[in-house]
Parts: structure tokens; C-alpha cells; sequence
């Protein structure tokens, strides 16, 4: 491929990686019964980290939790999820480097997943006086759940689509 | 010198030698048809004119293209826009945005035209193909047919030198094949239409036609092909829908109101085949997912030997072979698909061997025309004992469609044909039946 | 999928130009995280809910309110937890089960979720996915970024009908007697079939000439009657806010 125009190559990947994570988000939806919802978004933000490294993952998984809250009615929580989201894949896709990463550094990669989405949510909701901190904490276990799941499920949906789609490492930049 | 001259050399990085010294000089103006079996090269020969290949598909290019004095493959790709310009194959794969109205101003912005210009070719456009009402309307609520008319539109209103059009008569209902063709004999810009198959909307059109061999081009040679007679084997089962109604919503937008199809009386035996015609849009797929169990009808009861079977149950037993053949694979490999359908590895062999696949290739990388071949493979294993072939013979040779038809017919597998091509319908054997204003009928 | 909110009207609200809804929205939502008095929490919380009511009728209003009351519910549910140590206003043998303060911080939190919900939705219900683009473009929003949305805006629909069908042509598969479908295949299967999208999306925007143009100036959008008179609302309306005590 060329170097000429990386741009367009670069708006399609982000545009479509971010509508990867958005429908991920929303497809897949338990509703929780203190609002908000559980979901695979974190399985398509970890698989944004580790296929195309920590800027793509940045916007495409901040962006796409995003364009899901507003899409799914709950326009409230957009900005809040678009930060968590997004240094949830920032992170991990500097852990995760290619194929070069042990299982420790995988595991490095979760934990951060891990702590990043319970504690952003718990620290961000109460700091912008969205709730009261009684109930952010009564979210934490079902986050840590979800993206503890998301991390994982997110490396073998990497590992099947290299598998299937020889080309991936090419799309990265 | 001829007005337009190709000379083009290519190979994939991970695949064989593509075209090889295909050599092509035409003048300004020309209508073509460019007519070989699907895998030939004819897409990739498309997005190599436009430049998609080698910039994001990448092999080993050689050779020259010359517009008039332009060298045109040394231009940037946009710079290509006023020469060249294509309507894909995969009308998915070249839409961009979730407007009508955005999807067609996008590339005269590009061109920098000022709004009164913008409107006119706009409108003009939009009118040829009958998309005005959609002008505000969201792409994905498009069928098939309306999408492919949409990109139509959208070349037409850039209009530049050189149209490619790949596959395009694919998804047309016969009115809208009849309305392109009109459209393409109005041009005074060239032509290439590429297709696997003759089309009877083609006649008198094109002042030539050509093919591709071993990647190069030579004349094309009519074939009589008359389509073989299907051998056909009786069997027992018998699949059945009475009183059935269906409902589909069709668009968000009150303007265009949801549709209906009442059929009072619906047969398919087993060992039969069974032809299926009508419109874009009239209820053909809504049908296929009712009776292959994936859309809810509305009232009435489907049944196979006369006991009422429920929805979920309906998919073990009625084989449906969608559109877009991507839709229905998921493996990496030709053979893990293969396996996937628990046959034996005799069976699979077998069944390879007749839809000619080859078992290492990667699902992701084959062309349409290979990818449908291996649909029809997967179905064909999983033994089921009625088959809806949804448009199949689109982007797949004539023999290579009746190969697929007579394999499933040997095994005594009841089918249901799915086409908008007259020709086919009429070489087939066993009724025809046609929607049409929401309801079946039988034609002769 | 549908990833438009919008409905269709002609009330006023939906005839008020994107650009001041856009500078109302954002400056609404800014000012409630700044008020302190009740009267003022009050009006956050019922004026967005008003308009909505006006412009897009009751059934539509309830829907997106109705999705807020499962949080809301919590919330009250969790106000003896809240400051306990405040002013007692309801006491069971002794114990106090609500505090002034409590009430009162669970009161702004509800306050202020609905006021930034409702008034974010009603710029959804109003104004069609690609209008509210257009608008941001008028604010500076780069060429780019605009674009990036409008694409983002295509493929979430089409994303989610690709994964319906590949579900269904999953479940054809299936042996008799099994039910649902695989998930790690299936999305699997749709992340393939959306990576695959992204070097033919790609070309096909430079097929289209993006790339072409060098300057890309705001597209003018036509100026409504009393364009003014809105945008003196838009910023009023706000504003003032802050000054109800």
C-alpha cells in the first residue's frame, strides 16, 4: 500500500471500527436493573486495542461507547463513556503489542481493562454529580464483570479474525 | 491512435497471475461488453482502471492505461474521477453514507461544483433510476435493487469518460434492467459492461463483445448454450403453506407503508422444481424467510406431510441460500467450512470436487461468483430436503448455475428458484409462479 | 437498527435553526452542573421535559423519561443512605431515615440526570443525524471529523442488520433440534465481514474524489426567519438560569 493517502484509509477504519464497537455495545443488551445496560462493548473496545494499537483503539472505543449511549437513549452518560472507554483502549493497546505479548502482559491488558472501567465509571459518575456514591458503587461488580469477560472474549475474537482475514496487521498505522 | 489503450500485466501478492498482457484499445464513445466466467478477472481489472488496485489491494502491476494523452495510471486516485468511474459488484462495499442526498452530493463536492450544478445533476440523476422520494431517506432502509440503483445514480451524476459497470444488471428487476439499458444507450461516454452471464437486456447494445481467457483478452465466441434439461428425482416429503400472510415493515418513514403478501395456497414437493419471479421489493425474500423459518408470518401455517412445523424447526429442514453469499460464511478456510456440516470427509471431498473449490483457500479472499459456489457446497452437505436459491444465478456462469441446479436436483432436493432472468425462467422445468401486488399466481 | 431518533414535526422547537439548538444544548446542559437553588433544579429538570411534551407528543416523551426511572427509583430508594449525619425530617424509633441534606442531594442528582437527558434528546427527536453534523460543521468542527460521522452514522445500521443476518444464516445451520446460535462465531463472523469493509470503504472515498478538494469551507446553510431572535434564546434562556435563586 501507498503512502500517498493514508487519510482515507484512516477515516474508514476509525469510522467502521467505531461502528464495530457501537453495534457491539448495543446488540447485545441486558438491561441492568440500575439503569444502563451490560454489554459486549468492552470485547469490541479490547479487540480495537489489540488489532490496531492505542490511537485507533482510543477513538473508535471511546467514540463508538459514545455514538451507543446516544444512539441507545441514554445521552447523558456519552461523555462519560467516551473517556472511560477510550483510556480503556489507550492502555491496553500499549500493553498488547502484536504477537510479541507474553500472557502476563495479556493479563496486564485485563486488569487495566478491569480497573479502568470500574473505577473511571465510579470515580467520573460521582465526581460529575451524576449519582450519589451508594449506587455508583452497586455498579462496580457488574462492570467488573463485563469487562473482565470483554478482555478476554476480545483476545479470541483477535485471534479468530487473524485467523480468517490475513491481512489485518496490513490496516494498522 | 485509439482514444483509450490498455496494457495491463498483474498478479495478486498472495494468488496467481490474474491478467497477463491483457491488451485493450477502444474509441471514445464505445459501448462494450466484456463477458467471461466469474474468477476471470474482470473485478480485478475494474479497480485496477480506478486505481483500487494496486493502492489498497496489493500485487504486481505492469503495463500502462492511456486516456487520450493521460496516462492515467500514474494519477492519484481521485484525480481518476472525471475519466473513470465504477458501480461495484457488492453494492455494500462502495456505500458510504447513511443519506440518499449525501451519498450522491459527496463526489460533486469532491468535484467542486457549485450548488445550482450540484441540484441539477442531482436531480437529474436521482430521476433517471426513480429514487427522487428517497432523496431524504436512510440508506439502510434501501433493498438490494434500490441500492444498486443508487450507485448507478451516483455515477451517472458524476459522469465521467469511462463508466465500468460490474455486474450491474445483478438485483435489477426486468423494469429497471429495461431503464438501464436505456440509460447506457443515451451515453456518449464509453462503456465497459462487465458480466458472467448473457443477459437477453444486453442484445443490441454493445459494439462489441468480449471475454477474457487465461487473463487475456480475446473475442468473444457465442456459445448456444441451451440450458441443460434438468434431471429431476421424485421424492415422498412435501413442504406446504396455506392462508399464509405476511407483513413486513418496510421503512421507518410514514410515507412509505408497510407491505402484505396473502398466499392461499403454497406447494413445493420434493424432486420438484419450482420458479419464483417478481419485483425488487415485492415479498420474494420475505417468502424464502417464512418458509425457511426465519421471519414470523402473520397468519396461516406451513407445514411439511401435511404436520405443522414451528418457525426454529423450519431451519433444519428448508435450506436457504441468501443474496450475498458472505452473509451465510464464517470460517476461515473453504474446508473448515466444509467441515462444519459434520459430513464425511469422503462426502466433502466430493462435494468440492463438483462445486470445483479448493479446499485451502481463505472464505475471505474468494470472489463473489466462488463464494456463492461454496454456499450452494455448505447447503448441498447439510442434506436438507428443500432448498430457495435467492438470485443465484447472478455473478455465477450460466453452466456453473446449472451445475449447481443439477447437483441439488440428483440428490431429489425440492427447489425453489429465485430469478429475475426470463431466459432462465423459461429453461427450467415445473411451474412458475409470480408475485405481484401482494399476491401468487401461477404463470405458464 | 434504526440510529435515527428523529420524528417528524413541525412544532416549534423543530423550527428552530440547528446552530442556536446546538449552543441552547450545550449551554443548558453546562449550567446545571453550575445551579444551586431548588426553584432553579426544578426548572432544569420540567423545561426540557415541556418543550419535549410540545414538539413531540406525549408517547415519545414518556419513552425516553421512562428510561431514566429504573435510576431514578435506585436513587430514591438509596436517600436514608445519604448524609447522615444532616438534619433529621423523618425518624422511625429514633433512627433518622432522612436527612434534609439527603433529600436534597438526591433531589439535584435526579435534577440534573433528567435536564441533561431531556435536553440532549430533544436535540435528537428534532433535528435529523445529518442536520446536527451540518450544524457542528457551522462551529468549526473539522472537515474530517464530520465525515467520520456521517460514515459512522451508515455503518451502525448496516453492522446491525449484517449480524441479524448472520445469526439467522447460523441458526439455518444448526442440527436438528438445537436452538440459538453460536456468539463467539457470530461476531467473530461480523467483525471479519467489517474489517474486510474497511480497505474497500477506503477506496471507494478516493474513488469519489475525496482528497481532491484543499480547503473545505463551511457548507452555508440558509438563515431562517428570525435567525437572530433564536440565537438571543438559545443564550438567554440558559443563562438566566443562573439567576434564579
Amino acid at each position: 500500500m501507498g503512502e500517498k493517502n493514508r487519510t482515507a484509509l484512516r477515516i474508514s477504519l476509525v469510522a467502521i471500527m467505531t461502528a464495530v464497537v457501537a453495534v457491539f455495545t448495543l446488540i447485545i443488551r441486558i438491561p441492568s436493573p440500575i439503569g444502563g445496560y451490560i454489554s459486549l462493548c468492552d470485547a469490541a473496545v479490547s479487540f480495537a486495542a489489540y488489532a490496531f494499537g492505542p490511537f485507533t483503539g482510543l477513538i473508535a472505543g471511546g467514540l463508538g461507547a459514545a455514538f451507543a449511549d446516544l444512539i441507545g437513549g441514554f445521552p447523558q452518560w456519552a461523555v462519560i463513556s467516551f473517556i472511560v472507554h477510550g483510556i480503556e483502549a489507550f492502555l491496553m493497546g500499549l500493553v498488547i503489542r502484536k504477537n510479541s505479548s507474553s500472557i502476563a502482559m495479556r493479563i496486564l491488558a485485563a486488569v487495566i481493562a478491569v480497573v479502568i472501567v470500574s473505577g473511571g465509571y465510579l470515580l467520573l459518575t460521582t465526581l460529575f454529580g451524576l449519582t450519589v456514591f451508594s449506587e455508583a458503587i452497586l455498579e462496580v461488580p457488574g462492570n467488573i464483570a463485563q469487562s473482565a469477560v470483554g478482555a478476554v472474549i476480545g483476545l479470541l475474537l483477535y485471534t479468530g479474525v487473524r485467523k480468517a482475514y490475513r491481512s489485518l496487521d496490513d490496516l494498522r498505522w | 491512435m485509439a482514444d483509450i489503450d490498455i496494457e495491463l500485466t498483474f498478479k495478486y501478492s498472495h494468488g496467481k497471475d490474474v491478467l497477463s498482457s491483457f491488451a485493450l484499445k477502444a474509441e471514445r464513445g464505445e459501448h462494450i461488453l466484456l463477458l467471461s466466467p466469474p474468477e476471470s478477472g474482470k473485478t480485478t481489472l475494474a479497480r485496477i482502471l480506478t486505481g483500487s488496485i494496486p493502492e489498497y489491494i496489493s500485487g504486481d502491476l505492469h503495463g500502462h492505461f492511456r486516456f487520450q494523452d493521460q496516462d492515467v495510471l500514474q494519477m492519484d486516485i481521485p484525480e481518476r474521477i472525471k475519466v473513470i468511474g465504477r458501480v461495484s459488484q457488492n453494492t455494500d462495499e462502495m456505500m458510504l453514507f447513511s443519506s440518499v442526498e449525501e451519498e450522491i452530493s459527496f463526489p460533486l463536492e469532491n468535484l467542486g461544483l457549485d450548488e445550482e450544478e450540484r441540484e441539477k445533476r442531482i436531480s437529474y440523476a436521482l430521476g433517471l433510476f426513480g429514487l427522487e422520494k428517497y432523496r431524504k431517506v436512510s440508506t439502510s432502509e434501501l433493498s438490494g435493487g434500490e441500492k444498486r440503483r443508487l450507485m448507478l445514480s451516483v455515477l451517472f451524476a458524476v459522469n465521467p469518460e469511462i463508466y465500468i459497470l460490474d455486474e450491474a444488471f445483478d438485483e435489477l428487476s426486468p423494469y429497471w434492467r429495461k431503464k438501464l439499458r436505456e440509460a447506457i444507450r443515451g451515453l456518449e461516454h464509453t462503456v465497459i459492461v462487465l458480466a458472467s452471464h448473457m443477459l437477453e437486456e444486453y442484445e443490441g447494445l454493445f459494439s462489441c463483445t468480449l471475454s477474457i481467457k487465461d487473463g487475456s483478452l480475446e473475442p468473444y465466441v457465442p456459445q448456444l448454450f441451451s440450458f441443460p434439461l434438468l434431471h429431476l428425482k421424485e421424492g415422498q416429503s412435501l413442504l406446504t403453506a396455506d392462508d399464509l400472510v405476511i407483513k413486513r415493515e418496510h421503512r421507518s418513514s410514514s410515507e412509505f407503508s408497510s407491505f402484505s403478501v396473502t398466499i392461499p395456497h403454497f406447494e413445493l414437493h420434493e424432486g420438484e422444481c419450482l420458479t419464483l419471479l417478481g419485483e425488487n421489493g415485492s415479498g420474494k425474500s420475505s417468502l424464502s424467510r417464512v418458509l425457511s423459518g426465519l421471519l414470523k408470518e402473520e397468519g396461516g401455517t406451513v407445514a411439511i406431510d401435511g404436520n405443522p412445523i414451528a418457525l426454529k424447526n423450519r431451519r433444519s429442514r428448508v435450506a436457504y441460500l441468501m443474496q450475498n453469499p458472505y452473509e451465510e460464511l464464517f470460517l476461515p478456510t473453504v474446508l473448515d467450512e466444509a467441515k462444519s456440516t459434520k459430513a464425511s470427509s469422503f462426502d466433502i471431498s466430493k462435494a468440492l470436487d463438483l462445486f470445483s473449490l479448493d479446499p485451502d483457500d481463505y472464505v475471505q479472499e474468494l470472489s463473489y461468483g466462488r463464494a456463492k459456489m461454496l454456499q450452494a457446497a455448505v447447503f448441498y452437505l447439510l442434506d436438507r430436503r428443500f432448498a430457495i436459491l435467492d438470485e443465484m444465478d447472478n455473478a455465477l456462469s450460466s453452466d456453473g448455475f446449472s451445475s449447481v441446479l443439477q447437483a441439488y436436483a440428483s440428490k431429489g432436493i425440492g427447489l425453489l428458484v429465485i430469478t429475475h432472468d426470463m431466459s432462465i425462467a423459461s429453461a427450467l422445468p415445473g411451474r412458475k409462479l409470480m408475485i405481484e401486488g401482494g399476491m401468487i399466481h401461477e404463470c405458464k | 437498527m434504526n440510529v435515527s431518533s428523529y420524528i417528524y414535526g413541525t412544532s416549534f422547537y423543530h423550527r428552530f435553526d440547528v446552530r442556536p439548538k446546538i449552543i441552547f444544548t450545550l449551554l443548558f446542559s453546562a449550567v446545571i452542573f453550575l445551579m444551586s437553588s431548588w426553584t432553579g433544579f426544578a426548572i432544569a429538570f420540567f423545561l426540557p421535559m415541556a418543550i419535549m411534551l410540545l414538539s413531540v407528543g406525549i408517547k415519545e416523551t414518556c419513552r425516553c423519561y421512562l428510561r431514566l426511572l429504573p435510576l431514578f427509583l435506585i436513587l430514591i430508594l438509596f436517600i436514608p443512605l445519604q448524609e447522615r449525619s444532616g438534619y433529621p425530617i423523618w425518624t422511625m424509633n429514633g433512627i433518622p431515615v432522612m436527612t434534609e441534606e439527603g433529600l436534597w442531594t438526591t433531589f439535584r442528582i435526579i435534577a440534573r440526570l433528567g435536564g441533561i437527558s431531556g435536553v440532549l434528546m430533544l436535540l435528537l427527536l428534532t433535528e435529523r443525524n445529518e442536520d446536527i453534523i451540518k450544524g457542528l460543521r457551522a462551529f468549526h468542527l473539522p472537515y474530517n471529523a464530520a465525515l467520520t460521522a456521517s460514515m459512522i452514522l451508515r455503518f451502525i445500521p448496516y453492522l446491525g442488520y449484517l449480524f441479524s443476518e448472520i445469526r439467522d444464516s447460523m441458526s439455518l445451520r444448526l442440527e436438528e433440534g438445537k436452538r440459538g446460535y453460536p456468539i463467539i462465531p457470530s461476531i467473530t463472523a461480523l467483525t471479519v465481514s467489517a474489517i474486510r469493509m474497511i480497505p474497500c470503504t477506503a477506496s471507494a472515498l478516493e474513488e469519489r474524489g475525496f482528497g481532491l478538494r484543499r480547503s473545505h469551507k463551511e457548507q452555508h446553510i440558509a438563515r431562517p426567519e428570525h435567525y437572530f431572535t433564536q440565537w438571543a434564546i438559545g443564550v438567554i434562556i440558559p443563562l438566566s438560569l443562573l439567576l434564579v435563586r
